[in-house]
């Protein structure tokens, strides 16, 4: 194998053979594509009402129908990846940069440091799903920007158990009694050897994350705790269109086949990568 | 097992005191001033100043919190700013709903997804394995309120077969049970066939086989017996999923349980509601951990706190 491969190379040498994997990846390219070119891919503006035409059902003019004032709703729908997007990536950035290093230094120094974060993290999860996003969001106020805050802070302890897990099992290998030995202190050692193995993990982690944090927003927003009208948030949608669900159901319909479609491609991608990031541990 | 059942309920108190402690920080941590936001923004200041001495904030923060311990232990979780009920009674109606409706989730969780799981491993890569895994794919990728959206679509509204909302009857109850337990049966679905494929490996299988065994007997006493255990454990682990998830099931179904009670407090910023609610359900889900940990070490004698 060539140099330039290494092991980024050959975990993507493993990918290509998941069909799995590969469908994931051509979704989640798909809808970061969509979300980036979003003005550039709506067929009309997503916020630009035609009352007379409320309600219309999917036609060859608009694709996937009217909502109840009259905006087109694939438009609408392509705005909402950028939502949708923007929401997993600051969800996940909260989650990596407080969950990482919180694990990172409990399994690496252990004793009372270990103990107490520990017990953070079981409090955390103690509130089962979105309950915490629930309490954060009763405590901010409603609005997208809160949603991002508790979806990425109910996704600290993922991290923070995950990445324990790793330095505790790396922190006893050789590498790291070598570094030791060549006199470099704790911050080299946890920054340079051991943290950089763990990104695999996280990687595959917040791939996965991404997913759930979307379907978190999607789930707020329905509630009519995230996003508010009239931003164009699948969730939000949604919601709206749970009103006419008897006389127009693709109201309804569309954004929630929005929402499963990336959440799929993210569970699938995140699933492959692990495969071909561990190949020991494949089911 | 006595040592580790005794380092569990030890464990279990930090995560009591804590969650307690975030509940009541909760209110306290609303930006602004508290007394004035729960009172509502046209409050008097005579209004305001009487929400303040009830709730006792004016207090040191150490005489508050063990006051909130004190009344908690009474059962006392304040009045709802909206109906003027006990918090405790609130939740004495609502409670009963969401448990019934969660365990019939659990119900058809149980079954659909073990019983999928069997087919998909007893069948490994033929297309009821395909077919079953695929939908478990969908079934943890679907927002549980889309789905539920879409059964009320079909079976309400086009077919006519089932009630749309509300509670009372077995019909009822359908609809919603099938939402809320369908992500938790794709988990437990996925769950029971990679545990089963596991089992079917081992080499008592092989004996039991050997020996004559009819293969429904095989799989029913030697491999389920095994494979079902780490499942248990997801099980405890779903129970948390559909409390979660009742929150928006009840939504949907218009089901007066506490989940659909949470977010109506939340958004008529009703927070002694919110935080009686919330606190109830969290310590639910703890209890049920508790719970299903200790089943394990029954269970499998194996596992022992390190």
């Amino acid at each position: 194998m060539s140099r330039a491969e290494g092991p980024w190379g050959e975990t993507l040498g493993r990918l290509r053979h998941q069909p799995g994997a590969l469908a994931g990846l051509v979704i989640v390219t798909g809808f970061v594509l969509v979300a980036l070119l979003a003005p550039l891919l709506t067929p009309e503006d997503p916020f630009k009402s035609h009352f007379a035409r409320s309600l219309e059902a999917p036609s060859r003019e608009a694709v996937l129908g009217r909502d109840e004032l009259g905006r087109d709703i694939l438009s609408r729908i392509v705005h909402g990846a950028r939502i949708s997007l923007s929401i997993g990536v600051v969800a996940v950035g909260i989650g990596v940069m407080a969950g990482v290093p919180l694990g990172a230094i409990s399994g690496y120094f252990g004793g009372r440091v270990d103990l107490l974060v520990q017990r953070v993290v079981d409090i955390m999860l103690a509130f089962p799903g979105i309950l915490l996003a629930l309490v954060t969001v009763s405590v901010l106020g409603v609005g997208l920007y809160t949603a991002m805050i508790a979806i990425g802070l109910v996704s600290i302890p993922a991290y923070a158990r995950l990445v324990r897990g790793s330095v505790l099992s790396l922190k006893e290998r050789e590498f790291v009694a070598a570094a030791r030995a060549i006199g470099h202190g704790d911050a080299a050692i946890l920054g340079q050897h051991i943290l950089p193995n763990c990104l695999a993990p996280v990687l595959v982690q917040s791939t996965l994350q991404i997913g759930s944090a979307v379907l978190s927003a999607a789930a707020l927003g329905f509630l009519g705790l995230g996003a508010q009208p009239p931003t164009p948030e699948w969730g939000t949608m949604l919601s709206k269109g749970r009103d006419f669900l008897r006389v127009a159901p693709h109201l309804t319909a569309f954004p929630g086949v929005a929402i499963m479609l990336v959440v799929l491609g993210f569970n699938l991608l995140g699933d492959g990568l692990r495969d071909a990031l561990d190949p020991r541990l494949k089911a | 097992m006595a040592h580790y059942i005794f380092r569990r309920l030890v464990l279990t108190v930090p995560v009591l005191l804590g969650v307690t402690f975030i509940i009541f920080a909760m209110v306290r941590l609303i930006p602004g001033d508290p007394a004035q936001v729960i009172a509502g923004e046209q409050a008097t200041r005579e209004t305001v100043e009487a929400v303040r001495k009830s709730l006792g904030l004016d207090q040191p923060i150490a005489v508050q919190y063990v006051r909130f311990l004190r009344d908690l232990l009474r059962g006392d979780m304040g009045t709802s700013t909206r109906s003027l009920r006990p918090v405790a009674r609130e939740l004495a109606d609502r409670f009963p709903h969401t448990i019934e409706l969660t365990l019939a989730a659990m119900l058809v969780a149980s079954v659909v997804g073990i019983g999928a799981g069997i087919i998909a491993a007893t069948r490994q890569n033929r297309w009821p394995d395909t077919l079953s895994m695929l939908l478990a794919l969908g079934g943890v990728s679907m927002p549980v309120f889309w789905l539920g959206l879409m059964l009320i679509l079909l079976f309400s509204v086009k077919l006519g077969w089932l009630p749309p909302v509300g509670r009372g009857s077995l019909a009822q109850l359908v609809l919603p049970a099938v939402t809320l337990g369908a992500a938790s049966a794709a988990i437990l679905a996925r769950m029971t066939r990679s545990g089963l494929l596991e089992v079917l490996r081992q080499e008592f299988m092989t004996t039991a086989r050997a020996k004559g065994l009819a293969e429904p007997l095989v799989i029913g006493k030697h491999a389920l017996k095994n494979a079902l255990i780490p499942v248990v454990t997801v099980m405890g682990l779903q129970f948390g999923t559909l409390l979660s998830g009742a929150v928006l099931t009840e939504t949907v179904f218009a089901w007066p349980g506490i989940g659909r009670l949470i977010v109506e407090a939340i958004l008529a910023r009703d927070y002694p509601v919110v935080q009686g609610a919330v606190l109830l359900t969290a310590l639910t889900f703890v209890f049920v951990n508790l719970v299903v940990d200790l089943l394990y070490s029954v269970l499998d004698p194996r596992i022992r706190y390190e």
